[in-house]
């Protein structure tokens, strides 16, 4: 931790340099790339195909 | 007439691939009406709102996409189908050939576990989840979503609060951090000012102002989304902000934009804003007849402008003066619009892209103007309708009711274009105000829609013998991909009347009604 703290990045707002992973509109992904932001994409679709009562069940296995 | 209906099941692309494909494939010779959409409850429903329902729509699942076309003819539908798969292969090959793409956040966590950051923007019913799981994976969030319930919002915000993080949004439409724009922002250069705000163009407006009135620049945009100043939510994150510019050397000065916070929330954020040790400045989108006063010990304005020339003072810093008008300039240039129009030509309307945009006209024209009409509530205004109104009208053209089904009007200003049109035919009306949003994320070329617009509106107008004036402010930079210059250049070769800032929009307006008859 006292390492990190030293090596701050200055004008970094968490200390480091800023790394974006960009879930859901691709739109969003681009505008980081246009941007040269580290950047990485999720394929984001909805979990269970959507299907509410399925994602209750995942979500409670999964804890 | 040939018409379709078709499910293509656990097929999925985001709502802005589909509205863009849509787009496309409704503005085809010979195609009637369009809707593609994924099979969420809401779409379902706006799929049988459009004329396109049967069983296999009502059975579709959230992961289905919906494929609905009418068409004059068979050759016509057969088209447009093929149009449409064209699109979705270009963008399924375009997503493909990203080298830097993961299958889950978890998944994408794990490649990069320098990550700090997760922006978010998956349909609402779906967010809170994913910003949950961002939020254990050690991320901060930009959480773009909306629809994401009170409840969660503040779960998700206390649990940012005990992980030590950020949690912007729900709802979130902009930021900028280490200068990178996140959602809609402008290209602004590093600088020294702070800035926490719950108003995505509000946020933008303002640090479009620091760059083009003196050069300043910033060091974060931090936002919150809407409802972080309510009183349930408690301005959670807006602390957080706080707390993060206080640690941070660079800022010398913080500027915090929004509408009026619910009234407990607003000793939350001045004792926030106190705590930091660095002048703070509140910028509160409301109706003031003095422009002046204070929060909570922390001294407030209400108009970007005048936030951006009070921050620039702190400073030490002059605004440009060529760019802001003095009084004097405006009621010599109001008088001389004033003595193009004819004497019934007494009311303004206002279609905003930005909402933030409308409420600072508004906050300025509704103690000064009389009856102002609007979709947005403020103190003063009264409600307004939809698609016409009788009076000084300004509609928010991103709110909800515009956007069912349509991507918001700073990405495809069609439905602006459409009511500026509607307004110039009504002979009571002399000014129409107007803002065009750039930046990242936003229309790539906005002049080329609302261009001939201006000058269509101006024909009809012409065509029943009268002047009309159309007000524009373009809220953008000389490094945004659209540039500020050509975006300007192109509306006064179209023949709008350009203000430098959005408050002056409302100024110029008012000065040209006033000196109607003088």
């Amino acid at each position: 931790m006292k390492n990190e703290q030293e090596e701050k990045v200055k004008g970094a707002l968490w200390g480091r340099p800023l790394s974006v992973v960009n879930v859901g509109l691709e739109l969003f992904g681009t505008t980081l790339e246009q941007q040269n932001v580290p950047m990485v994409h999720v394929d984001w679709v909805p979990p269970a195909s959507g299907r509410r009562d399925i994602l209750g069940l995942l979500d409670e296995l999964v804890g | 007439m040939s018409k379709t209906i078709i499910i293509r099941a656990n097929e999925y692309y985001d709502s802005m691939v589909l509205m863009q494909v849509n787009h496309a494939v409704s503005a085809l010779p010979g195609v009637l009406r369009a809707g593609i959409l994924m099979a969420s409850e809401m779409n379902r429903k706006l799929m049988a709102a459009i004329g396109f329902t049967d069983a296999a729509v009502i059975n579709a699942q959230p992961g289905d996409m919906m494929i609905g076309i009418e068409a004059e003819d068979a050759a016509a539908l057969e088209n447009a189908l093929k149009v449409m798969d064209e699109r979705l292969s270009e963008r399924k090959r375009a997503k493909e050939s990203r080298s830097k793409r993961f299958g889950s956040l978890a998944a994408a966590r794990r490649a990069r576990p320098e990550a700090n950051l997760a922006v978010i923007s998956v349909p609402g019913a779906y967010a809170a989840r994913e910003a949950r799981k961002a939020l254990e994976a050690g991320l901060n969030c930009f959480l773009f979503s909306d629809n994401v319930s009170r409840e969660d919002e503040l779960a998700l915000k206390q649990r940012a609060r005990e992980l030590d993080l950020l949690l912007m949004g729900p709802d979130c439409g902009t930021a900028v951090i280490d200068g990178a724009a996140l959602g809609f922002a402008n290209a602004v250069p590093r600088g020294e000012v702070g800035i926490v705000a719950a108003s995505g163009t509000g946020m933008q407006e303002f640090t479009v102002l620091l760059d083009k009135l003196a050069g300043q620049g910033i060091t974060q945009g931090i936002g919150l989304g809407g409802r972080d100043l309510s009183t349930e939510i408690g301005g959670l994150s807006a602390v957080k902000s706080f707390r993060l510019l206080a640690d941070d050397p660079d800022t010398k000065c913080i500027a915090f934009i929004s509408k009026p916070p619910d009234p407990e929330v607003v000793k939350v954020v001045s004792d926030a804003a106190l705590a930091t040790g660095k002048p703070v400045l509140f910028c509160l989108l409301e109706p003031s007849h003095n422009g002046h006063g204070q929060a909570g010990g922390i001294p407030v304005v209400y108009s970007l402008e005048e936030a951006a020339v009070r921050v620039l003072a702190l400073l030490g810093k002059e605004p440009d003066k060529k760019l802001l008008w003095s009084q004097d300039e405006i009621d010599r240039l109001g008088g001389l619009l004033a003595s193009q129009l004819r004497p019934e030509q007494r009311f303004v309307r206002g279609l905003f892209a930005g909402g933030s945009m409308c409420l600072e006209v508004m906050a300025h024209l509704v103690p000064r103007m009389g009856a102002c009409y609007s979709n947005i509530t403020m103190p003063g205004a009264l409600p307004v309708a939809q698609f016409s109104g009788n009076g000084n009208c300004f509609w928010d053209m991103g709110e909800d009711e515009f956007t069912q089904g349509r991507v918001h009007p700073m990405i495809d200003p069609g439905l602006v274009a459409e009511g500026i049109l509607r307004e110039a035919a009504r002979p009571d009306v002399g000014v129409i105000v107007v803002d065009m949003v750039l930046g990242y994320g936003t229309h790539p070329n906005p002049s080329e829609v609302y261009a001939p617009t201006v000058e269509k509106a101006r024909d009809i107008a012409s065509s029943y013998g009268r002047t009309l004036h159309v007000l524009v402010h373009v809220c953008g930079t000389e490094n945004d991909p659209q540039k500020l210059s050509r975006q300007e250049q192109r509306m006064r070769e179209a023949g709008a009347t350009i203000c430098a800032t959005n408050l002056q929009l409302a100024k110029l307006a008012l000065a040209t009604i006033e000196g109607l008859g003088k």
